[in-house]
Protein backbone atom coordinates (compact mmCIF):
# COMPACT_ATOMS: atom_id res chain seq x y z
CA UNK A 1 0.00 0.00 0.00
CA UNK A 2 2.63 2.55 1.15
CA UNK A 3 6.43 1.63 -0.25
CA UNK A 4 9.28 3.99 0.88
CA UNK A 5 12.65 2.66 -1.04
CA UNK A 6 15.76 5.06 -0.23
CA UNK A 7 13.94 7.47 -0.04
CA UNK A 8 16.29 11.51 0.82
CA UNK A 9 15.51 14.55 1.19
CA UNK A 10 17.17 17.54 1.98
CA UNK A 11 16.64 21.58 3.10
CA UNK A 12 20.17 23.01 1.86
CA UNK A 13 22.68 21.45 3.55
CA UNK A 14 20.92 20.19 6.16
CA UNK A 15 19.76 16.40 5.51
CA UNK A 16 16.28 15.39 6.89
CA UNK A 17 15.99 12.15 5.63
CA UNK A 18 17.98 9.21 4.59
CA UNK A 19 17.77 6.55 2.89
CA UNK A 20 14.11 5.76 4.82
CA UNK A 21 12.93 2.23 3.39
CA UNK A 22 9.58 0.59 4.61
CA UNK A 23 6.48 -1.33 3.55
CA UNK A 24 2.83 -0.41 4.77
CA UNK A 25 0.73 -3.22 4.15
CA UNK A 26 -3.38 -2.40 3.28
CA UNK A 27 -5.40 -2.55 6.74
CA UNK A 28 -2.44 -1.77 8.59
CA UNK A 29 -1.96 1.20 11.18
CA UNK A 30 1.50 1.97 11.30
CA UNK A 31 3.24 4.72 14.02
CA UNK A 32 5.96 6.76 13.09
CA UNK A 33 7.94 7.61 16.12
CA UNK A 34 10.91 10.30 16.61
CA UNK A 35 12.33 13.38 18.55
CA UNK A 36 11.36 16.43 17.16
CA UNK A 37 13.38 17.20 13.89
CA UNK A 38 13.77 13.85 13.25
CA UNK A 39 12.10 14.09 9.59
CA UNK A 40 8.55 12.58 10.63
CA UNK A 41 6.41 15.78 8.72
CA UNK A 42 8.79 15.52 5.96
CA UNK A 43 8.69 12.18 5.40
CA UNK A 44 4.83 12.54 5.53
CA UNK A 45 4.76 15.50 3.64
CA UNK A 46 6.55 13.51 1.04
CA UNK A 47 3.90 11.08 1.09
CA UNK A 48 1.12 13.69 0.31
CA UNK A 49 3.08 14.98 -2.66
CA UNK A 50 3.60 18.61 -1.01
CA UNK A 51 7.55 18.12 -0.56
CA UNK A 52 9.56 16.07 -3.44
CA UNK A 53 12.00 14.13 -2.45
CA UNK A 54 15.74 14.31 -3.65
CA UNK A 55 15.99 11.05 -4.53
CA UNK A 56 14.10 7.28 -3.92
CA UNK A 57 11.07 6.13 -4.60
CA UNK A 58 7.99 6.49 -3.27
CA UNK A 59 4.58 4.61 -4.00
CA UNK A 60 0.89 4.40 -2.92
CA UNK A 61 -1.39 2.12 -3.84
CA UNK A 62 0.64 1.32 -6.52
CA UNK A 63 1.20 4.67 -8.07
CA UNK A 64 4.50 6.46 -7.95
CA UNK A 65 4.10 9.54 -5.86
CA UNK A 66 7.00 11.40 -7.43
CA UNK A 67 5.82 10.75 -11.28
CA UNK A 68 2.12 11.29 -10.63
CA UNK A 69 1.53 13.03 -7.22
CA UNK A 70 -2.27 13.79 -8.33
CA UNK A 71 -3.20 10.24 -8.66
CA UNK A 72 -1.18 9.45 -5.36
CA UNK A 73 -3.22 12.46 -3.77
CA UNK A 74 -6.59 11.15 -4.98
CA UNK A 75 -5.98 7.77 -2.66
CA UNK A 76 -5.22 9.49 0.57
CA UNK A 77 -6.82 11.75 3.17
CA UNK A 78 -4.18 14.03 4.95
CA UNK A 79 -4.30 15.74 8.27
CA UNK A 80 -1.48 18.28 9.03
CA UNK A 81 0.55 18.48 11.87
CA UNK A 82 -0.38 22.45 11.70
CA UNK A 83 -3.57 23.65 13.36
CA UNK A 84 -3.89 27.01 10.63
CA UNK A 85 -6.49 26.29 8.96
CA UNK A 86 -8.82 28.54 6.52
CA UNK A 87 -9.89 30.80 9.95
CA UNK A 88 -12.92 32.37 8.90
CA UNK A 89 -14.92 29.46 7.04
CA UNK A 90 -17.77 27.60 9.35
CA UNK A 91 -16.91 24.16 10.25
CA UNK A 92 -19.47 22.97 7.94
CA UNK A 93 -18.39 25.37 5.19
CA UNK A 94 -14.51 23.93 6.02
CA UNK A 95 -15.44 20.60 5.16
CA UNK A 96 -17.27 21.24 2.51
CA UNK A 97 -14.53 23.16 0.80
CA UNK A 98 -11.88 20.23 1.79
CA UNK A 99 -13.96 17.29 0.74
CA UNK A 100 -15.06 18.83 -2.54
CA UNK A 101 -11.61 17.46 -4.09
CA UNK A 102 -12.81 14.16 -3.53
CA UNK A 103 -15.11 12.05 -5.70
CA UNK A 104 -15.63 9.27 -3.14
CA UNK A 105 -15.89 11.53 -0.09
CA UNK A 106 -18.31 11.10 2.66
CA UNK A 107 -19.47 14.39 4.12
CA UNK A 108 -22.63 13.21 5.87
CA UNK A 109 -19.77 10.85 7.08
CA UNK A 110 -18.24 13.69 8.13
CA UNK A 111 -21.00 15.94 9.58
CA UNK A 112 -21.25 13.02 11.60
CA UNK A 113 -18.11 12.48 13.16
CA UNK A 114 -18.15 15.97 13.91
CA UNK A 115 -21.08 15.74 15.59
CA UNK A 116 -19.44 12.75 17.68
CA UNK A 117 -16.57 15.14 18.79
CA UNK A 118 -18.90 17.70 20.07
CA UNK A 119 -17.79 20.37 17.28
CA UNK A 120 -20.28 22.59 16.76
CA UNK A 121 -21.11 22.88 13.23
CA UNK A 122 -22.03 26.55 12.21
CA UNK A 123 -18.97 27.64 14.64
CA UNK A 124 -16.42 29.26 12.77
CA UNK A 125 -13.09 27.79 12.51
CA UNK A 126 -11.30 30.31 14.37
CA UNK A 127 -13.80 30.06 17.43
CA UNK A 128 -12.12 26.02 17.64
CA UNK A 129 -9.75 25.73 20.22
CA UNK A 130 -6.37 23.62 19.14
CA UNK A 131 -7.96 20.41 20.12
CA UNK A 132 -11.09 20.91 18.29
CA UNK A 133 -9.19 22.03 15.13
CA UNK A 134 -7.57 19.22 15.52
CA UNK A 135 -10.45 16.68 15.43
CA UNK A 136 -11.62 18.85 12.77
CA UNK A 137 -8.46 17.98 10.67
CA UNK A 138 -8.91 14.08 11.42
CA UNK A 139 -12.28 14.22 10.43
CA UNK A 140 -11.34 15.95 6.85
CA UNK A 141 -8.99 13.41 6.27
CA UNK A 142 -10.91 10.14 6.89
CA UNK A 143 -13.65 11.35 5.34
CA UNK A 144 -12.00 12.19 2.32
CA UNK A 145 -12.50 8.38 1.50
CA UNK A 146 -8.72 7.48 0.37
CA UNK A 147 -7.88 4.05 1.16
CA UNK A 148 -4.57 5.76 2.87
CA UNK A 149 -4.74 8.24 5.98
CA UNK A 150 -1.60 10.22 6.76
CA UNK A 151 -1.93 11.83 10.30
CA UNK A 152 0.11 14.23 11.31
CA UNK A 153 0.17 14.02 14.93
CA UNK A 154 -3.03 13.48 15.60
CA UNK A 155 -3.20 13.05 19.27
CA UNK A 156 -1.29 16.49 19.84
CA UNK A 157 -3.80 18.58 21.97
CA UNK A 158 -6.08 16.28 22.95
CA UNK A 159 -7.90 15.35 25.83
CA UNK A 160 -7.51 11.45 27.10
CA UNK A 161 -11.14 11.15 26.16
CA UNK A 162 -10.75 12.58 22.62
CA UNK A 163 -7.66 10.46 22.45
CA UNK A 164 -9.75 7.61 22.88
CA UNK A 165 -12.37 8.37 20.65
CA UNK A 166 -9.66 9.16 17.74
CA UNK A 167 -7.80 5.69 18.62
CA UNK A 168 -11.16 3.75 17.75
CA UNK A 169 -11.75 6.11 14.84
CA UNK A 170 -8.53 5.01 13.61
CA UNK A 171 -9.03 1.18 14.25
CA UNK A 172 -11.85 1.25 12.62
CA UNK A 173 -10.64 2.47 9.53
CA UNK A 174 -8.20 -0.01 9.98
CA UNK A 175 -10.76 -2.99 9.91
CA UNK A 176 -12.52 -1.27 6.85
CA UNK A 177 -8.96 -1.95 5.24
CA UNK A 178 -7.52 1.30 4.91
CA UNK A 179 -4.03 1.85 5.91
CA UNK A 180 -3.32 4.54 8.76
CA UNK A 181 0.24 5.87 8.79
CA UNK A 182 0.55 8.47 11.58
CA UNK A 183 3.07 10.18 13.31
CA UNK A 184 2.78 10.94 17.11
CA UNK A 185 5.10 12.00 20.29
CA UNK A 186 1.56 9.82 22.28
CA UNK A 187 3.89 6.55 22.96
CA UNK A 188 1.02 5.38 24.64
CA UNK A 189 -1.59 6.06 21.86
CA UNK A 190 0.89 4.53 19.36
CA UNK A 191 1.08 1.38 21.75
CA UNK A 192 -2.63 1.17 21.70
CA UNK A 193 -3.93 1.26 18.14
CA UNK A 194 -0.40 0.38 15.99
CA UNK A 195 0.35 -2.63 14.20
CA UNK A 196 3.71 -1.66 13.47
CA UNK A 197 5.93 0.88 14.85
CA UNK A 198 9.14 2.64 13.11
CA UNK A 199 11.56 5.19 14.88
CA UNK A 200 12.92 8.04 12.72
CA UNK A 201 16.27 9.44 13.97
CA UNK A 202 18.17 12.56 12.47
CA UNK A 203 16.12 11.30 9.59
CA UNK A 204 17.22 7.50 9.36
CA UNK A 205 14.92 4.99 10.34
CA UNK A 206 16.68 3.76 13.34
CA UNK A 207 14.32 0.31 13.96
CA UNK A 208 10.99 -0.92 12.17
CA UNK A 209 8.87 -3.71 13.08
CA UNK A 210 5.94 -5.19 14.52
CA UNK A 211 4.47 -3.98 17.99
CA UNK A 212 4.79 -6.91 19.80
CA UNK A 213 7.83 -7.78 18.70
CA UNK A 214 9.12 -4.32 19.85
CA UNK A 215 7.79 -4.87 22.79
CA UNK A 216 9.10 -8.13 23.15
CA UNK A 217 12.59 -6.27 22.83
CA UNK A 218 11.58 -4.01 25.89
CA UNK A 219 10.85 -6.78 28.25
CA UNK A 220 14.20 -7.45 28.24
CA UNK A 221 15.08 -4.25 29.92
CA UNK A 222 15.76 -4.35 34.13
CA UNK A 223 14.40 -1.79 36.86
CA UNK A 224 17.00 -1.16 38.77
CA UNK A 225 15.41 -0.01 41.96
CA UNK A 226 18.24 1.27 45.05
CA UNK A 227 18.83 3.53 47.86
CA UNK A 228 20.74 7.06 46.76
CA UNK A 229 23.71 6.62 48.77
CA UNK A 230 24.46 3.20 46.96
CA UNK A 231 24.16 4.56 43.50
CA UNK A 232 28.37 4.65 42.93
CA UNK A 233 28.04 1.39 43.55
CA UNK A 234 25.30 -0.06 41.30
CA UNK A 235 26.79 1.11 39.23
CA UNK A 236 30.23 -0.86 39.93
CA UNK A 237 28.46 -3.49 40.03
CA UNK A 238 25.39 -5.16 40.10
CA UNK A 239 26.77 -8.47 42.50
CA UNK A 240 26.44 -8.22 46.23
CA UNK A 241 24.79 -5.10 45.97
CA UNK A 242 21.87 -4.19 48.48
CA UNK A 243 19.81 -3.17 45.65
CA UNK A 244 16.44 -4.99 44.40
CA UNK A 245 16.81 -6.25 40.98
CA UNK A 246 13.47 -6.89 39.34
CA UNK A 247 12.48 -7.39 34.79
CA UNK A 248 9.50 -6.06 34.19
CA UNK A 249 7.60 -5.69 31.21
CA UNK A 250 8.77 -2.57 28.98
CA UNK A 251 6.81 -0.44 26.83
CA UNK A 252 7.71 2.32 23.94
CA UNK A 253 8.94 4.69 26.15
CA UNK A 254 11.62 2.22 27.14
CA UNK A 255 12.39 1.77 23.74
CA UNK A 256 12.41 5.02 23.08
CA UNK A 257 15.03 5.62 25.69
CA UNK A 258 16.85 2.79 24.56
CA UNK A 259 17.19 4.30 21.01
CA UNK A 260 17.44 8.17 21.97
CA UNK A 261 18.58 8.27 24.60
CA UNK A 262 18.68 10.76 27.57
CA UNK A 263 18.03 13.65 24.57
CA UNK A 264 15.76 11.96 23.11
CA UNK A 265 13.44 11.11 26.42
CA UNK A 266 14.18 15.15 26.09
CA UNK A 267 12.92 15.85 22.88
CA UNK A 268 10.10 13.54 23.15
CA UNK A 269 6.89 15.27 24.91
CA UNK B 1 -14.47 25.87 -9.27
CA UNK B 2 -14.15 25.25 -5.34
CA UNK B 3 -11.10 27.16 -5.21
CA UNK B 4 -12.57 30.05 -7.47
CA UNK B 5 -15.59 30.61 -5.43
CA UNK B 6 -13.27 30.84 -2.04
CA UNK B 7 -11.10 33.40 -3.80
CA UNK B 8 -14.64 35.32 -4.58
CA UNK B 9 -15.50 35.04 -0.83
CA UNK B 10 -12.78 36.11 0.48
CA UNK B 11 -11.94 39.16 -1.56
CA UNK B 12 -16.22 40.39 -1.96
CA UNK B 13 -15.40 43.03 0.42
CA UNK B 14 -12.57 44.36 -1.24
CA UNK B 15 -14.39 43.87 -4.68
CA UNK B 16 -17.21 45.98 -3.27
CA UNK B 17 -14.76 48.82 -1.45
CA UNK B 18 -13.45 48.92 -5.53
CA UNK B 19 -17.08 49.15 -6.67
CA UNK B 20 -17.75 51.80 -4.69
CA UNK B 21 -14.29 53.76 -5.27
CA UNK B 22 -14.78 53.68 -9.02
CA UNK B 23 -18.61 54.30 -8.86
CA UNK B 24 -18.38 57.30 -6.67
CA UNK B 25 -15.19 58.90 -8.04
CA UNK B 26 -16.94 58.23 -11.81
CA UNK B 27 -20.46 59.72 -10.93
CA UNK B 28 -18.64 62.79 -9.08
CA UNK B 29 -16.81 63.71 -12.09
CA UNK B 30 -19.31 63.49 -14.00
CA UNK B 31 -21.50 65.35 -12.06
CA UNK B 32 -19.09 68.25 -12.70
CA UNK B 33 -18.34 67.75 -16.09
CA UNK B 34 -21.03 70.69 -16.87
CA UNK B 35 -18.92 73.34 -14.60
CA UNK B 36 -16.05 72.54 -16.34
CA UNK B 37 -16.94 72.07 -19.54
CA UNK B 38 -19.22 75.83 -19.04
CA UNK B 39 -16.03 77.11 -17.77
CA UNK B 40 -13.73 76.72 -20.04
CA UNK B 41 -11.48 74.09 -19.67
CA UNK B 42 -8.42 76.10 -21.57
CA UNK B 43 -8.39 78.46 -19.19
CA UNK B 44 -7.76 75.59 -16.15
CA UNK B 45 -4.85 74.48 -18.60
CA UNK B 46 -2.45 76.86 -17.10
CA UNK B 47 -3.26 76.06 -12.99
CA UNK B 48 -2.36 72.46 -13.45
CA UNK B 49 1.11 70.92 -12.05
CA UNK B 50 1.96 68.48 -14.34
CA UNK B 51 2.41 68.84 -17.89
CA UNK B 52 0.36 65.14 -18.76
CA UNK B 53 -2.85 66.69 -16.85
CA UNK B 54 -2.44 69.99 -19.15
CA UNK B 55 -2.78 67.03 -22.20
CA UNK B 56 -5.80 65.88 -20.78
CA UNK B 57 -7.02 69.09 -20.48
CA UNK B 58 -6.52 69.94 -24.24
CA UNK B 59 -8.14 66.46 -25.14
CA UNK B 60 -11.32 67.38 -22.97
CA UNK B 61 -11.25 70.92 -25.13
CA UNK B 62 -10.67 69.09 -28.06
CA UNK B 63 -13.10 65.81 -27.72
CA UNK B 64 -15.56 66.67 -25.08
CA UNK B 65 -16.98 64.32 -22.92
CA UNK B 66 -15.46 60.91 -24.20
CA UNK B 67 -12.21 62.05 -23.36
CA UNK B 68 -12.96 63.19 -19.95
CA UNK B 69 -14.73 59.78 -18.89
CA UNK B 70 -11.59 57.93 -20.25
CA UNK B 71 -9.16 59.89 -18.23
CA UNK B 72 -11.67 59.70 -15.23
CA UNK B 73 -12.60 55.88 -15.87
CA UNK B 74 -10.28 54.40 -17.74
CA UNK B 75 -6.92 56.16 -16.73
CA UNK B 76 -7.91 56.91 -13.00
CA UNK B 77 -10.27 53.91 -12.53
CA UNK B 78 -8.84 51.24 -14.30
CA UNK B 79 -5.66 51.99 -14.06
CA UNK B 80 -4.84 53.82 -10.49
CA UNK B 81 -7.56 52.05 -8.87
CA UNK B 82 -7.56 49.29 -10.93
CA UNK B 83 -3.84 48.36 -9.93
CA UNK B 84 -4.39 49.04 -6.47
CA UNK B 85 -7.17 46.89 -6.32
CA UNK B 86 -5.37 44.10 -8.46
CA UNK B 87 -1.81 44.35 -6.10
CA UNK B 88 -4.08 43.47 -3.13
CA UNK B 89 -5.94 40.97 -4.41
CA UNK B 90 -3.16 39.19 -6.44
CA UNK B 91 -0.27 39.44 -3.41
CA UNK B 92 -2.15 36.89 -1.13
CA UNK B 93 -2.97 34.04 -4.44
CA UNK B 94 -0.14 32.03 -2.13
CA UNK B 95 2.07 33.88 -0.02
CA UNK B 96 -1.60 34.07 2.10
CA UNK B 97 -1.35 30.51 2.35
CA UNK B 98 2.08 30.34 3.47
CA UNK B 99 1.20 33.23 5.74
CA UNK B 100 -1.41 31.56 7.22
CA UNK B 101 0.49 28.41 7.38
CA UNK B 102 -2.95 26.56 5.26
CA UNK B 103 -1.02 25.53 2.07
CA UNK B 104 0.22 22.15 3.42
CA UNK B 105 -3.51 21.43 4.02
CA UNK B 106 -4.35 22.72 0.10
CA UNK B 107 -1.57 21.12 -1.24
CA UNK B 108 -2.38 18.03 0.15
CA UNK B 109 -5.44 18.09 -2.05
CA UNK B 110 -5.96 15.86 -5.58
CA UNK B 111 -5.00 19.08 -7.09
CA UNK B 112 -2.48 20.42 -8.98
CA UNK B 113 -0.56 23.69 -8.48
CA UNK B 114 -1.39 25.01 -11.62
CA UNK B 115 -5.11 24.79 -11.28
CA UNK B 116 -4.99 26.14 -8.04
CA UNK B 117 -3.26 29.77 -9.86
CA UNK B 118 -5.48 29.33 -12.45
CA UNK B 119 -8.78 29.15 -10.75
CA UNK B 120 -7.79 31.79 -8.36
CA UNK B 121 -6.40 34.08 -11.37
CA UNK B 122 -9.31 33.82 -13.25
CA UNK B 123 -11.83 34.64 -10.21
CA UNK B 124 -9.22 37.44 -9.82
CA UNK B 125 -9.62 38.45 -13.19
CA UNK B 126 -13.66 38.30 -13.07
CA UNK B 127 -13.34 40.30 -9.73
CA UNK B 128 -11.01 43.54 -11.48
CA UNK B 129 -13.59 43.14 -14.79
CA UNK B 130 -17.20 43.39 -13.21
CA UNK B 131 -16.70 46.62 -11.48
CA UNK B 132 -15.41 48.18 -14.32
CA UNK B 133 -18.15 47.17 -16.38
CA UNK B 134 -20.22 48.09 -13.90
CA UNK B 135 -19.46 52.13 -13.50
CA UNK B 136 -19.00 52.02 -17.78
CA UNK B 137 -22.77 51.51 -17.68
CA UNK B 138 -23.40 54.07 -14.48
CA UNK B 139 -21.25 56.22 -16.83
CA UNK B 140 -23.40 55.68 -19.47
CA UNK B 141 -26.63 55.88 -17.29
CA UNK B 142 -25.23 59.18 -15.90
CA UNK B 143 -24.25 61.01 -19.08
CA UNK B 144 -27.43 62.24 -20.24
CA UNK B 145 -27.99 64.12 -16.83
CA UNK B 146 -25.32 66.24 -18.08
CA UNK B 147 -26.53 66.88 -21.52
CA UNK B 148 -23.92 64.43 -22.86
CA UNK B 149 -24.12 60.83 -24.71
CA UNK B 150 -22.03 57.87 -23.89
CA UNK B 151 -22.05 55.22 -26.62
CA UNK B 152 -22.37 52.56 -24.35
CA UNK B 153 -20.88 50.45 -26.78
CA UNK B 154 -17.76 52.00 -27.47
CA UNK B 155 -17.76 52.26 -23.57
CA UNK B 156 -17.71 48.93 -22.95
CA UNK B 157 -14.42 47.86 -25.58
CA UNK B 158 -12.43 50.59 -24.31
CA UNK B 159 -13.27 49.33 -20.54
CA UNK B 160 -12.91 45.68 -21.47
CA UNK B 161 -9.26 46.92 -22.87
CA UNK B 162 -8.48 49.21 -20.43
CA UNK B 163 -9.19 45.73 -17.70
CA UNK B 164 -6.19 44.45 -19.29
CA UNK B 165 -3.83 46.81 -17.85
CA UNK B 166 -5.03 46.05 -14.22
CA UNK B 167 -5.02 42.09 -15.22
CA UNK B 168 -1.26 42.65 -15.76
CA UNK B 169 -0.67 44.11 -12.98
CA UNK B 170 -2.95 41.35 -11.30
CA UNK B 171 -0.88 38.32 -13.21
CA UNK B 172 2.52 39.99 -11.90
CA UNK B 173 1.63 39.91 -8.58
CA UNK B 174 0.46 36.64 -8.42
CA UNK B 175 3.84 35.79 -9.81
CA UNK B 176 5.58 37.38 -6.75
CA UNK B 177 3.30 35.90 -4.59
CA UNK B 178 4.62 32.66 -5.67
CA UNK B 179 7.99 33.52 -4.44
CA UNK B 180 7.26 35.26 -1.37
CA UNK B 181 6.28 34.03 2.39
CA UNK B 182 4.52 36.92 3.48
CA UNK B 183 1.42 39.11 1.35
CA UNK B 184 2.55 42.16 2.40
CA UNK B 185 5.82 42.07 1.11
CA UNK B 186 4.54 41.31 -2.70
CA UNK B 187 1.65 44.13 -1.86
CA UNK B 188 4.55 46.41 -1.52
CA UNK B 189 6.32 45.20 -3.83
CA UNK B 190 3.68 45.82 -6.50
CA UNK B 191 2.38 49.03 -5.38
CA UNK B 192 5.48 50.65 -4.95
CA UNK B 193 6.95 49.93 -8.62
CA UNK B 194 3.25 51.46 -9.61
CA UNK B 195 3.58 54.20 -7.95
CA UNK B 196 6.94 54.88 -9.40
CA UNK B 197 5.68 54.18 -12.53
CA UNK B 198 3.18 57.09 -11.93
CA UNK B 199 5.70 59.73 -10.94
CA UNK B 200 7.24 58.45 -14.65
CA UNK B 201 4.44 59.64 -16.13
CA UNK B 202 3.97 63.01 -14.05
CA UNK B 203 7.55 63.78 -15.43
CA UNK B 204 8.30 64.95 -18.49
CA UNK B 205 11.45 63.39 -18.80
CA UNK B 206 10.32 60.11 -17.55
CA UNK B 207 7.52 59.74 -19.35
CA UNK B 208 8.65 57.42 -22.02
CA UNK B 209 9.78 54.99 -19.10
CA UNK B 210 5.86 54.72 -17.91
CA UNK B 211 3.53 52.28 -18.21
CA UNK B 212 0.47 54.25 -17.89
CA UNK B 213 1.40 55.41 -21.36
CA UNK B 214 0.04 52.03 -22.51
CA UNK B 215 -3.48 53.08 -21.37
CA UNK B 216 -3.38 57.27 -21.63
CA UNK B 217 -5.94 59.29 -23.38
CA UNK B 218 -3.74 59.08 -27.12
CA UNK B 219 -4.69 55.33 -26.95
CA UNK B 220 -8.07 55.37 -25.63
CA UNK B 221 -8.94 58.20 -27.81
CA UNK B 222 -8.49 55.64 -30.68
CA UNK B 223 -11.76 54.04 -29.75
CA UNK B 224 -13.77 57.06 -30.85
CA UNK B 225 -12.24 56.79 -34.32
CA UNK B 226 -13.26 53.17 -34.72
CA UNK B 227 -9.93 52.01 -33.82
CA UNK B 228 -9.12 49.36 -31.89
CA UNK B 229 -5.26 49.73 -29.80
CA UNK B 230 -4.03 46.24 -30.98
CA UNK B 231 -0.68 46.98 -30.06
CA UNK B 232 -1.18 48.00 -26.37
CA UNK B 233 -3.96 45.37 -25.91
CA UNK B 234 -1.30 42.44 -27.01
CA UNK B 235 1.37 44.11 -25.11
CA UNK B 236 -0.71 44.05 -21.93
CA UNK B 237 -2.21 40.40 -22.93
CA UNK B 238 1.75 39.33 -23.62
CA UNK B 239 2.12 40.93 -19.72
CA UNK B 240 -0.25 38.74 -18.46
CA UNK B 241 0.33 35.70 -20.15
CA UNK B 242 3.68 35.47 -19.79
CA UNK B 243 3.71 36.45 -16.06
CA UNK B 244 0.93 33.60 -15.24
CA UNK B 245 2.94 31.29 -16.86
CA UNK B 246 6.48 32.29 -14.95
CA UNK B 247 3.30 31.83 -12.03
CA UNK B 248 2.93 28.28 -12.15
CA UNK B 249 6.67 27.45 -13.05
CA UNK B 250 7.72 29.35 -10.02
CA UNK B 251 5.01 27.69 -7.77
CA UNK B 252 5.37 24.14 -9.12
CA UNK B 253 8.93 24.47 -7.59
CA UNK B 254 8.56 26.13 -4.68
CA UNK B 255 9.49 23.51 -1.74
CA UNK B 256 7.08 23.45 1.16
Amino acid sequence: MIQSVELRKSYGSNEVLRDVSLTIQKGEVFGFVGSNGSGKTTFLKCLAGIARPDSGSLDICGVNVLKNPLAARKRLGYAPGETSLYESMRVKGFLSFCLSFYKSADFSGALQMVETFGIPLHQRVRALSHGMKRKLLLTQAIASGGEVILLDEPMEGLDPEARRKVEAIIRDCASQGRTVFFSSHDLSSVERVCDRVGFLRNGELMRCGALEEILSEASQFLQLSFQEENREKVFAALKGIPAEVSAVSGDLEDVFASLYGPEGKEGKQ
Amino acid sequence: MMLARLFWREHRMLALGYTGILGAALTAATLYWPNLRDAGILTLVQYLPFEPLKEFAEGFEREGFWAYFAVQHLFRGAGMFGVAAAGLMGSGIVAREVDNRTAELLLSRPISRSRILMERWFAGAVLLLVPLLATTCLAAYLAPQVEEVLDIKTALAATVFAWLFPLAAFSITMFFSTLFSNQIKAAILVLGVSILQMAFYLIPELWNYSIFNIIDLDVTLKFTRGEFPMQEACTLAAVSLVSVAASICSFRRRGF
